[in-house]
């Protein structure tokens, strides 16, 4: 092989060390850094539903701001599991004089941001009730990006940074 | 030199910095996770623990008696601990391990606080002997437990005005002392707007209240192992029903029927809610008597009889009690949240916990054997509105290791469905379509409101009771709670409650009704228990 062949593979070689495995480390920690943001805000969250017993715009648009300053655009999903407390709403009924059992139904996002974004209202909640936040990055990272681009391992369909938490709520609000 | 050795020297400077840096990240993410995690798991800790005391006593005809609550609140406590072994995966690791990391738990009730925290136990030689006592109830000996209930009083001086004053969660307050050398011992409601005439005619915000004088309230009890539907009466915490096939009045006292002989109370005509407003009017009237409508923040003075200066301002405490009620919005009643009232009484009770807590907290330091410093963290604003509006638990966790770092966590959780206390919002509306709504339904209006009657939430929860069968549920009160209100809350109108019944004069009257008769029917400790009776 020519000397200038060697040249080339070692300038190329160069750059993938000097450039851009630096760049990568760098790219994935500050995914690193934005995931650790999202799930604090994410836990923040959750934990000041659980014990106001409502999801007020006002908040939810705080965890908004808290997930966009991490540099990243995320999909916000929330699931709230509405604890039906009358009696008599059996799935199986065992015993016969069994009174009390609870169900629950399930709410989703948009039926959730229909009344804190159209009518800004809140969403109370009662207690026993359940709620679960999981948001997941809507944007190719720089990290993710750069993993597509040299090994086209990650395809964009995979999130890189995912944050979830859930919890009982613990008191009933009020609007 | 060649571009190779630069890049080797490049790649020696480079490699070990990144993957320090990368570990290091690592870790603190590690930490920052484990912080998040131990923060939930706190709170879920201090959940189940509130949680067991609802059950309690809401389960038990007793829970508001001193001797029972302590009961209910130790157990309270071991489901704290419980919660926290099996949630930090501390199996194995006993309560007494764990409580050198839990300087204190607080429980907010009605009218005061308890300290669940380390302390030593002081006992003269003299009367050890003569309780004859071992173990932990020994002098000198390390125990936790409960600190005695402290009330969230404060004590007021103005010219010839000594009294102490303790507030409670609502507007009830209890007012102890000396004016002009007179020995006053007085307890009620606060309320604006009430008026009480000889006839027993009651008008509250412009509302006649009951214009009968009484309602009758019947709900399913189970008694001796039957369960029965009863006319009922609440009398300082208690239940009485009537019998109607024999006149008997008696209480029930697990399960079993204790009879009131000779009991003079008329079940079936039930007149708490008049007797509520009376007491307030009552109290109206004795405050502006007695000169204490000029009483100021600014009077407050400490445990020395100094002035605090902690409570500042020229405002009057109860000057909003001469308040008119009318359509306008702005004209301020003192049971109002926006009240200087209710602003001076979140001072006191914030004054009270903090004070003793940072001791109780500091004090643990000397009695902990854990290595770490122990302090008072400095809870939010919004933290304590949510507790002086609800009984609510502050749990305190610290000194665990999180990696680099020592976890220092509290969490506090409120609850709105207890005996202790009918909040607003605790009322629940039982409408002639039998379901039961909450005070804020939209549809609550017009004809669906003939007949309706407002109910303590906390009647509409199932129970247990012994019968001769074995165990059987069964609900106080057989309605059903209505989709949009109350299990989904969708259909509910945002605002306070007292705007909301400003625009519905029907829905005003059954909901003041309710809201008197319940808060009427409490256990308080000022209570004329005998005369209550009558």
């Amino acid at each position: 092989m020519s000397d200038t062949l060697i040249t080339i593979i070692a300038i190329a070689l160069a750059a993938l060390l000097m450039f851009v495995s630096p760049l990568m480390t760098m790219a994935d920690r500050t995914d690193d850094v934005s995931q650790i943001a999202a799930q604090t805000a994410v836990t923040e969250f959750i934990n000041d539903v659980r014990t106001t017993g409502k999801i007020t715009p006002e908040r939810y648009n705080q965890l908004a701001e808290d997930l966009n300053a991490t540099g990243n655009l995320f999909d916000v999903e929330l699931e709230i599991q509405i604890l039906d407390q009358n009696p008599g709403k059996k799935g199986v009924q065992v015993v016969r004089d069994k009174v009390g059992e609870n169900v629950y139904y399930t709410v989703y996002t948009s039926q959730i941001l229909e009344d804190l974004e159209k009518n800004n209202q809140p969403w109370t909640l009662k207690e026993g009730d359940i709620i679960t936040c999981k948001v997941k990055n809507a944007n190719p990272t720089l990290s993710q990006q750069l993993k597509n681009f040299f090994y086209m391992i990650v395809g964009n369909d995979t999130y890189t940074i995912v944050a979830e938490d859930s919890g009982m709520i613990t008191i009933t609000g009020v609007k | 030199m060649k571009l190779q050795n630069l890049a080797v020297i490049f790649v020696i400077i480079i490699l070990p910095i990144s993957l320090v840096l990368t570990s290091y990240i690592h870790s603190r993410i590690d930490t920052l996770e484990l912080q998040l995690s131990y923060d939930t798991k706190l709170y879920n800790a201090t959940y189940d623990a509130i949680k067991a005391f609802q059950i309690n006593t809401i389960g038990s005809s007793t829970s508001d008696l001193a001797d029972s609550k302590m009961r209910d609140l130790q157990a309270s406590v071991n489901a704290f601990f419980t919660s926290v072994q099996s949630n930090f995966s501390m199996n194995g690791y006993n309560k007494e391990t764990l409580q050198n990391h839990v300087p204190a738990l607080v429980y907010t009730l009605y009218d005061g606080y308890y300290i669940y925290s380390p302390f030593t136990n002081t006992l003269d030689e003299k009367t050890q002997q003569a309780l004859n006592v071992t173990g932990k109830n020994t002098n000198d000996v390390r125990v936790y437990d409960f600190k005695p209930y402290v009330y969230y009083s404060c004590r007021y001086i103005r010219n010839n005005i000594d009294v102490v004053i303790t507030y409670s969660l609502d507007s009830y307050i209890t007012i102890v002392g000396t004016i002009s050398d007179e020995y006053v011992n007085k307890s009620g409601y606060l309320l604006s707007s009430v008026e009480y005439d000889d006839n027993k005619k009651v008008k509250y915000r412009g509302q006649e209240i009951l214009e009968s004088g009484y309602e009758t309230l019947r709900e399913n009890i189970c008694v001796d192992g039957e369960i029965k539907t009863y006319p009922y009466q609440k009398v300082n915490g208690v239940k009485y029903y009537k019998d109607e096939s024999n006149g008997e009045v008696f209480s029930v006292s697990n399960g079993e029927k204790k009879v009131q002989i000779g009991s003079k109370l008329d079940v079936i005509k039930n007149d708490n809610a008049v007797l509520y407003y009376k007491q307030a009017a009552e109290l109206k009237e004795f405050i502006k008597d007695k000169g204490l409508i000029d009483l100021e923040a600014g009077d407050a003075v400490d445990e020395n009889g100094k002035k605090n200066t902690n409570f500042v301002g020229t405002y009057r405490i109860f000057g909003e009690l001469n308040n008119d009620y009318g359509d306008d919005k702005k004209i301020i009643q003192i049971e109002d949240e926006n009240s200087d009232f209710n602003n001076h009484r979140l001072d006191v009770i914030k004054y009270s916990i903090e004070k003793n807590l940072s001791v109780a907290i500091s004090n643990f330091n000397d009695n902990s054997t854990s290595t770490s410093d122990f302090a008072m963290p400095k809870l939010k604003d919004e933290e304590w509105s949510r507790l002086t509006r609800n009984i609510g638990m502050i749990s305190f966790l610290q000194g665990l290791s999180i990696g680099g770092k020592i976890y220092n966590g509290y969490s506090i959780i409120t609850n709105n469905k207890n005996e202790e206390f009918v909040a607003d919002e605790s009322i629940y509306i039982v409408t002639n379509d039998g379901t039961y709504h909450n005070v804020a339904d939209s549809d609550l209006e017009g004809n669906v409101l003939s007949g309706g009657v407002g109910y303590f939430n906390v009647d509409f929860e199932r129970k247990s009771g012994q019968t001769t069968t074995g165990t059987k549920y069964y609900y106080p009160r057989e309605e059903m709670g209505c989709y949009y209100s109350t299990v989904s809350q969708s259909n509910i109108k945002s605002g306070s409650i007292y705007d909301i019944l400003k625009s519905n004069a029907e829905l005003a009257k059954i909901y003041y009704t309710a809201l008197a008769r319940e808060r009427y029917g409490m256990y308080r400790p000022q209570n004329e228990y005998e005369n209550m009776l009558q």
